[in-house]
This record gives C-alpha cells, sequence and structure tokens, in this order.
C-alpha cells in the first residue's frame, strides 16, 4: 500500500488541510516544528483507515472538531479525513503486478462538547470509470492494513522507544515486542482455533458429566467444570487486568513525557521560586543602588569637594590670617596655655608657679595680666582670632587632602558601576525568566507529577492483582490436568466411556497442536526479525563488528527481550549503555525490520525519526530507513533536517512545510492572514522558507536583529 | 571642626536671581524630580554653595543682584545644621579672597552678599556642568568636577 | 490462515510427528483436521459460521476414528 493524498476536514487543528505523497520516490518528508499537527495528521490518519480505535484511548472523551470553532457557523461541525492509496496486486499466474487506487472517507459529524454521530466510512476503488464503491470497507482495510501491525506502520519516535526503554516495565516491553512479532504474521487464526477448540473440550467434558453409569467420571467433571468456570472469570480478569495496566501505562508514559517537555521548558513553580528570588536580588540591588547614588550625591555637599575646589581661594584667605598672626596682630593660643598653666604649679618655661613662694605668685600674678590684655584685644582681632584657629584644620586639610574628593568620587563610582553590572545581569536573568515562564504550557510540573503518582500506585495495585490471579491460574491448570487425569481414569473403566475420552483425547491434542505451532512459528519469525533488525541497526550506527566496534550485534531474545552485545559477547543494557542516538536507531531498525519480515506492502510514517540524533549516525538512519522502506514519510524538524539536507535532495519525492499560525509573533517573523489557530500549509522545501514558514530562529541565526 | 562655632550669618538672607529658580527646581532634590541621577543636589543650599564655590575657583565676576529680581529661599543659619558649619568660616575666606582684606570679616552681611553674588555666577556654570555630557546629570557634573580638581590641582 | 501459509502448514506437520500415534493413521488424520479448523476459521472471520459446532464435530468423528481403528 502506499498513501497517495489525505485531506482533513476540521480535524482538531487541521481545518482544512491536504497532503499530497511522493509515488515515485521512495521518501516524502513533511518539515514541521514542534505544535505544528504532526501528531494530529498521525492520529487523523489512522482513524481514517481504522476508525475510533486508533484515537487516544479509543476515542473516549476525544473531541475531533477545532477547539476554537465559532458556534455561530453552527452546532453540527462536520468532520472528515478522506485519504487516497494504492495497493500493488499480484496476479495469481505470473500475470505480474498491478496497481489499484483507492479512496477511504471517513465523515460524520460532531457536537460542541464532542459527541459524534452519523460517522461513516466509505471505500471506493478508483477506475477510469470512475468512482467505484466497495462493500464493507471495514474488512477490506483489515486486509490490507493488518490493524495489529497499526503501530508499525505509524511509528512515533519517541513513544518507539517504549520497545526498549526501561521506563517500560520488562513485562510490557516483551509484551510488545512478542504482540508486534505476532501480529506480523497474523496468528490470529490460530488464536481464534484455540479458543473453540478449549470450548470442545469443555463440551466433551460436559458429556463425561452426563455420563451417569459411573458417580467418579460424573464428580470429576463437575469439579474441572467448576475450575474451568473459575480459570474463565480468572482469565477475563487477567485479560482486563493487562489491558487497563497498557492503558495506564501508556498514561503514565504521556504524562511523563509532557513532564519531560514541561522540564526542557522548566518548572513552572520552580520558575516562580526563581522569579520571586530574583525580583528579591533586583529589589535588594535597587536598594543599595539608591544608598549608592544618595552616598553619591553627599559628594556634592561635602567638605572634601569645598577644599578641593577652594584650595587656591582658601590658601590666599588662609595666608592673609597666617601673615597676621605672624605679626602678632592674632593673638596665638596664649589664653588657654596660660590658663592651663594657672592650673598647676610649674609654667611651661620651667619656673615655679608656687603660691607659697614670693616668685611664684609674682610670676602668677604676669601670667593673669597677660591673659587680661588678650582680652581686650579688638573686635577685629576677636573674629579673625576666632576664624584663624577654626580654620587651622581647614587650612591643613585643604593643602594636604585636595585630591581627597576624587578618591571619594572614584570610590562611589567603582561601587556603582558594580552595582549595576549585577542589577543587568538579575534584570536580564528576570527577564529570560519570565519569558519562559510565559512559554510553560498551563500544566504544571507538579499537578503532573502528583497524577504521575496517583497512575503508578493504581498500576502497583493492578499490577499485584495480575500477579495473584496468575498465580491463581496456574494452581487451577495444575488442578485441573489432575482432575481431568481423574476423570480419564474413571472413564477408561467403562466402556462407554472410551468413546468419550478418545475425543477429548482428540481435543487436547488439536489443542497442544496448535500452541506449538503457534510458538515455533512465532519463535522463527522472531529470529528473522532479529536478524533483520540487527543488519540495519549495524548499519545506521556504522558498526563494524570485525573491526572490534563497541557494539557487536543486536538481538531479540526468546523471551522477547531486545538485547544488545559488546565485544566477548558482553550484554549491553540498551538504556543505559547505548546513547540517544543510537537507542532511536534501534526501535527504528526494529520497525522496518519487522515491516519487511511481515511482507506486507505498507508505508512506514515516523514522526519525529531523528531526534536526539547528529552526523554520521543521523545521515545512516536516514539513508537506511529510506533504503528499508516501501514507501517512508517522514515528520522531521528543522533541527532534525540540519546535515541531512543533501540526503533530502536526493531521495525526497516531496517536501512540504506545515506552520501553526499561533506561533506567530513568538515564533514567526509575519503575521499570518488566518485569524483561527490552524495549521498552514506552504511547498517550501528543506532549504527554503517564505512569508509564512519563516521562523524568529532562522532571523536569529542570520545575525539580523528582531523586530 | 569648631563645632559651636558662632555664625554671623544667622539672619542673613541666601538668595539667588528668579531667572534660575528652574535650575533649582530640577536639580535640587527638594524640587521637582525626586531622583537623584537628575536632581544631585541634596538642598538648594547646596546647590548654591556649589556655585558659590565654582565661581571663587573660577573667579567668575560676581552678579550684580541689586538690578536683578531675587528669590529668598534660606538664611545663614541653615550653616550651623548637619555639621555644616565649616561653610561659615569658608564664606568668610572667601570674602577675605574677594576683597583681598581681611576688614570684611566684620560685616556679615556684606560677606553674605558677596557670597550671594558669587553663587549667582557660579550656579549657571554649574547647571552647563550637569548638561553637559551624555549621561545622567549626576554622573556629568562629577566628571566635570573631577576633571577640573584634577587638572587644575596637579 | 496466517500470512505465511506454507510455512504454517510445514510447521503442522512437523510437529505432528511428536504427537502419539493413538491409532493406525492418526497422525495423518490429526494434521488434516487441524488444516481443515484452520480454514473453518478463515471462513468464520468473514462469514460468521457455528464454527464451535463444526469444531466440536470434527473432533468427535476423530475421536471415533480413534476407537474404531484402536489395535
Amino acid at each position: 500500500m502506499k498513501l497517495i493524498r489525505a485531506q482533513f476536514k476540521n480535524f482538531r487543528l487541521l481545518h482544512d488541510l491536504t497532503l499530497d505523497f511522493s509515488t515515485d520516490k521512495t521518501l516524502t518528508v513533511i518539515r514541521a516544528e514542534n505544535e505544528s499537527g504532526k501528531t494530529t495528521i498521525f492520529t487523523g490518519l489512522q482513524w481514517a483507515l481504522y476508525g475510533d480505535d486508533a484515537l487516544p484511548q479509543k476515542g473516549k472523551e476525544y473531541r475531533i472538531h477545532p477547539i476554537d470553532w465559532d458556534a455561530s457557523d453552527g452546532t453540527q461541525i462536520p468532520i472528515s479525513v478522506d485519504v487516497e492509496f494504492e495497493i500493488k496486486r499480484f496476479g495469481r499466474r505470473g500475470s505480474g503486478e498491478t496497481k489499484k487506487q483507492y479512496r477511504i472517507i471517513r465523515a460524520g459529524h460532531e457536537t460542541l462538547n464532542g459527541h459524534r454521530n452519523d460517522v461513516t466510512v466509505k471505500l471506493f476503488e478508483l477506475t477510469n470509470r470512475g468512482s467505484v464503491p466497495i462493500e464493507s470497507p471495514e474488512a477490506e482495510i483489515r486486509d490490507i492494513l493488518p490493524r495489529e501491525l497499526r503501530e508499525v506502520f505509524f511509528t512515533d519516535g519517541d513513544r518507539a522507544l517504549s520497545f526498549i526503554e526501561n521506563v517500560t516495565p520488562t513485562r510490557t516491553k516483551r509484551a510488545n515486542i512478542e504482540k508486534a512479532i505476532r501480529s506480523l504474521l497474523g496468528l490470529d487464526v490460530i488464536e481464534a482455533a484455540l479458543g473453540h477448540v478449549k470450548k470442545t473440550t469443555s463440551a466433551f467434558n460436559k458429556d463425561a458429566k452426563s455420563f451417569d453409569s459411573d458417580k467418579k467420571v460424573t464428580q470429576a467433571a463437575e469439579k474441572l467444570e467448576e475450575v474451568e468456570t473459575t480459570s474463565k472469570r480468572l482469565k477475563h480478569n487477567i485479560g482486563n487486568y493487562e489491558s487497563k495496566i497498557a492503558e495506564l501505562e501508556e498514561n503514565i508514559q504521556e504524562i511523563q513525557k509532557k513532564i519531560d517537555a514541561a522540564l526542557l521548558k522548566g518548572n513552572r513553580e520552580e520558575l516562580k521560586l526563581d522569579i520571586e528570588e530574583t525580583e528579591g536580588e533586583v529589589e535588594q540591588l535597587d536598594k543599595k543602588l539608591s544608598d549608592a547614588a544618595k552616598e553619591h550625591s553627599r559628594l556634592f555637599r561635602s567638605l572634601s569637594l569645598s577644599h578641593a575646589l577652594l584650595a587656591p581661594v582658601l590658601k590666599k584667605s588662609l595666608g592673609k590670617l597666617s601673615e597676621l598672626h605672624t605679626q602678632g596682630k592674632i593673638p596665638s593660643a596664649t589664653i588657654p596655655v596660660l590658663e592651663e598653666c594657672l592650673i598647676g604649679t610649674t609654667c611651661i618655661c620651667g619656673e615655679s608657679l608656687d603660691l607659697q613662694t614670693i616668685e611664684g605668685k609674682h610670676r602668677r600674678e604676669n601670667i593673669q595680666a597677660l591673659i587680661d590684655e588678650s582680652r581686650h584685644a579688638d573686635a577685629l582681632q576677636s573674629k579673625l582670632t576666632e576664624l584663624y584657629y577654626g580654620s587651622r584644620n581647614l587650612q591643613l586639610d585643604a593643602i594636604a587632602n585636595d585630591k581627597r574628593w576624587i578618591a571619594e568620587y572614584d570610590k562611589i563610582a567603582e561601587e556603582q558601576g558594580k552595582l549595576k553590572s549585577k542589577r543587568d545581569e538579575q534584570g536580564k536573568k528576570l527577564k529570560a525568566l519570565e519569558a519562559q515562564a510565559e512559554l510553560i504550557p498551563d500544566s504544571n510540573i507538579q499537578k503532573l507529577r502528583a497524577t504521575e503518582k496517583e497512575l503508578t500506585s493504581l498500576w502497583k495495585h493492578i499490577s499485584e492483582n495480575l500477579t495473584r490471579a496468575e498465580a491463581k491460574l496456574e494452581g487451577l491448570t495444575r488442578e485441573y490436568k489432575r482432575l481431568a487425569a481423574k476423570r480419564d481414569n474413571h472413564l477408561r473403566q467403562q466402556r462407554e466411556g472410551a468413546r468419550i475420552l478418545a475425543r477429548l483425547d482428540v481435543a487436547s491434542d488439536v489443542q497442544s497442536l496448535l500452541e506449538n505451532s503457534y510458538d515455533r512459528i512465532t519463535n522463527e519469525e522472531m529470529r528473522k526479525v532479529s536478524r533483520q533488525m540487527n543488519e540495519i541497526f549495524l548499519k545506521m550506527i556504522g558498526a563494524e563488528p570485525e573491526q572490534g566496534a563497541m557494539i557487536q550485534k543486536a538481538e531479540i531474545s526468546e523471551n522477547f527481550d531486545i538485547l544488545v552485545y559488546a565485544p566477548d559477547n558482553r550484554e549491553l543494557n540498551p538504556e543505559r549503555d547505548l546513547n540517544g542516538a543510537s537507542r532511536r536507531a534501534l526501535t527504528l531498525a526494529f520497525i522496518l525490520a519487522l515491516t519487511k519480515v511481515s511482507g506486507v506492502d505498507a508505508p512506514n510514517v515516523i514522526d519525529t525519526p531523528l531526534g536526539m540524533m547528529s552526523g554520521f549516525v543521523k545521515q545512516a538512519v536516514l539513508k537506511n530507513a529510506i533504503r528499508e522502506s516501501a514507501q517512508l514519510i517522514l515528520f522531521l524538524t528543522r533541527t532534525e533536517i540540519a546535515d541531512c539536507e543533501e540526503i533530502l535532495d536526493d531521495e525526497a519525492g516531496r517536501v512540504i512545510t506545515l506552520t501553526n499560525s499561533v506561533h506567530y509573533p513568538k515564533m514567526l517573523v509575519n503575521k499570518p492572514q488566518e485569524k483561527e489557530r490552524k495549521i498552514i500549509r506552504c511547498e517550501c522545501h528543506h532549504r527554503t522558507e517564505c512569508r509564512l514558514c519563516k521562523r524568529r530562529i532562522d532571523v536569529e541565526e542570520e545575525g539580523q536583529p528582531i523586530s | 571642626m569648631a563645632k559651636q562655632y558662632h555664625n554671623p550669618f544667622s539672619n542673613i538672607d541666601l538668595i539667588y536671581p528668579t531667572g534660575q529658580s528652574d535650575d533649582y527646581l530640577l536639580y535640587c532634590q527638594t524640587g521637582k524630580y525626586k531622583s537623584i541621577e537628575r536632581s544631585p543636589f541634596p538642598r538648594m543650599v547646596d546647590l548654591w554653595f556649589a556655585g558659590l564655590s565654582i565661581a571663587a575657583r573660577k573667579k567668575l565676576e560676581p552678579v550684580d543682584l541689586s538690578k536683578r529680581k531675587t528669590r529668598h529661599f534660606n538664611n545663614g543659619a541653615i550653616f550651623s545644621q548637619n555639621e555644616d558649619n565649616w561653610r561659615i568660616q569658608i564664606v568668610m575666606l572667601i570674602a577675605i579672597a574677594v576683597e583681598d582684606s581681611v576688614e570684611i570679616v566684620n560685616e556679615p552681611s556684606r560677606m553674605m552678599s558677596i557670597a550671594n553674588r558669587l553663587a549667582a555666577a557660579g550656579v549657571p556654570y554649574i547647571v552647563d556642568m550637569l548638561r553637559d555630557g551624555n549621561d545622567e546629570p549626576i554622573w556629568n557634573l562629577s566628571e566635570a568636577l573631577r576633571e577640573i580638581i584634577h587638572g587644575e590641582n596637579t | 490462515m496466517p500470512r505465511n501459509i506454507q510455512k504454517f502448514v510445514d510447521i503442522i506437520f512437523s510437529e505432528c510427528q511428536s504427537i502419539e500415534e493413538r491409532c493406525d493413521g492418526y497422525k495423518k488424520k490429526l494434521f488434516n483436521i487441524v488444516i481443515e479448523i484452520s480454514a473453518l476459521e478463515r471462513e468464520h472471520a468473514v462469514q460468521g459460521t457455528n464454527i464451535q459446532q463444526k469444531i466440536n464435530n470434527i473432533c468427535g468423528v476423530t475421536g471415533d476414528f480413534i476407537i474404531k481403528n484402536r489395535k
């Protein structure tokens, strides 16, 4: 099968989008960044082919119509996905291959609250004479694209990792691989036959019960019936538990993905704390800056400024005062000195001032006279004296510290400079944090983690129930065998019993034959997938075992584990020992190998196949995926395309670009004309861009300023 | 510095020409703007004193205030506040230098008149320094003062 | 039927060899009825036949075959 064209109408963000896929070359590339409708296209294509079962949670509470649908345009929203495809058929007697084209249309209406009604699916064969409707389209599609292989044909690069990653419990990981392998073999017929044969055994057991000649047989048969009923109930419960567990695991993975995405962008709560902390720091720095500015301002009323500015002026005045002092017009500080002398008994000259002596008394009288004389100096002298003595410090300072102001200013300027650059830094940090916070989706990590915890605890609870049920069933199976042997023993002793016993033997033989064949086919095909996977994987990572490569081989074990080996057969843990690129390569190799071994001619639609890859591995993965696939449709981001342009130049039969209108103005340079949020298609390929799809990141990369 | 210094200017007015009102309003924090960067002088007396100092330093011609409309904004008592009383001596020393005579210390009004006239001459010079430059006034002024002090004192 | 029919047939045939020969021709008979049951299952998937009864009958008749041909 090859996809030719798909048209989406009112399928979530896809208001009206047509995609056409390359039919002459293997590869079609849809260039789209995150949130540009990739997952929606994925879901839409699968919905068209498989119906509500292909929607998340089988379509329960899954709204299809666009969230921003204008109710004035009607409350019954027409929804549809229309897919054209081509099937190769081989004639029976070597008549060669013929190609037929079909068109499947799944369409209906949805109410504003998401209730779907009158959804129908129609399949047409497109012939030269026009469209010919085909009866029971579901059965036809089942044959063309087996439902069980849906996840192999439509691969989400991230989700595919569940085949190998440890986040998936071993049980599910193995079950996923086992399921994928058994699905590709189409063993559903054997499974159905097994179910019917088991019922046949029950029916024969009933015959044994009603066979009345011996109560012992009846008793054993009745007990067997009881065991069978209990086993049936247990199996039913186990089935329920398993599907519940699978659903929970899917939900948990989805939440983990959201948490990872949110963590990449930042944790809203943590960001909030960061923002608050930074705001606090900014506030403190602003206060410090304001204090520093006040300090700066104080410099303009400081003595040091006056000294510095007035030094030449003051020198002149102070010189005058000094001169007066020298001339004795301004008394020196005799008064206080003399007064101090009078307090003691010795003069500064060393003579005695003792009142008891005549000389001392005389000297004291002289000193007092000098004090009185000084006190009688005129008002001018008094003022000049006051000024002279008052400004003595000023004079010294003025001469000695005329640069003091500069030093003070330099210190303040330096301090302010440091504070300002810190403030700028914090201001930028705050802006960046705020911008980051704006980008974070509404989901907050704490809430998601709480949900994850809740689901994990539920998962544990159900897993425990499952283990208990399985243990009980194992016991019942043993009990069944014991009772059956007992019944058979009693039957053997009866003539009529032999007939029932023979029938039971046949049913038992058919059952074990089917079971053994089922396991054998699975094993043999699994080994084929394993070999194929190994081959593709080693090519993708460029490992050459003969040259002692770190990775020697990859295989699928009998327990359905994907194993990777280093030299000397040392087992590597794909999750721990392989890098992200190799892990992805391994899962893609597994999927491509499955498709190839299944022999189903189907497209591989892969979302984000080259994430986390670069250089050689990226190019090798792309080249090998193209080589191993019948039709390869890749959803690639610009980052994934980087370094692979030349391969796309040669191999891509078609490249188109999808853009989400709501990415303006944050990520898109130009304002889209569309009013509603929608996905817009343009014909730009991996090397070009237009007004519609030009993104801001490109502008930044080219070093042009962002307006 | 003498703390208990007698203030001969206690009752004498500090004035500026009315024409400079806007300058006082713009560049003093008691005026129009609260931003220190734009209004570096804490009080009007600080701008007045800076004007006086720069005029004395640059030997600017004192402004004849008798022919101008003036505004009284404070009096000399302010010199005794906030440990600013060194300004009393500086005003006196400037007066001595300008008059080239110590006799003037007996005439507080004349000394203050000299100071008022010099301040009126110096404030426009200060305003030029505030405005001249690409930065905020506080930085323009600081750098200009730095240049004057650094350049002329070395 | 499984996608690779020939392989399926080959494997059923080979697995039959390890089954106890309950009477003459039993293994061959068993091989045939398993192929028949598989064909019936395929028919049932498309047309929704009364397959349970058919399988009961096949196994019943084969049981009688054992009684009749037992040494």
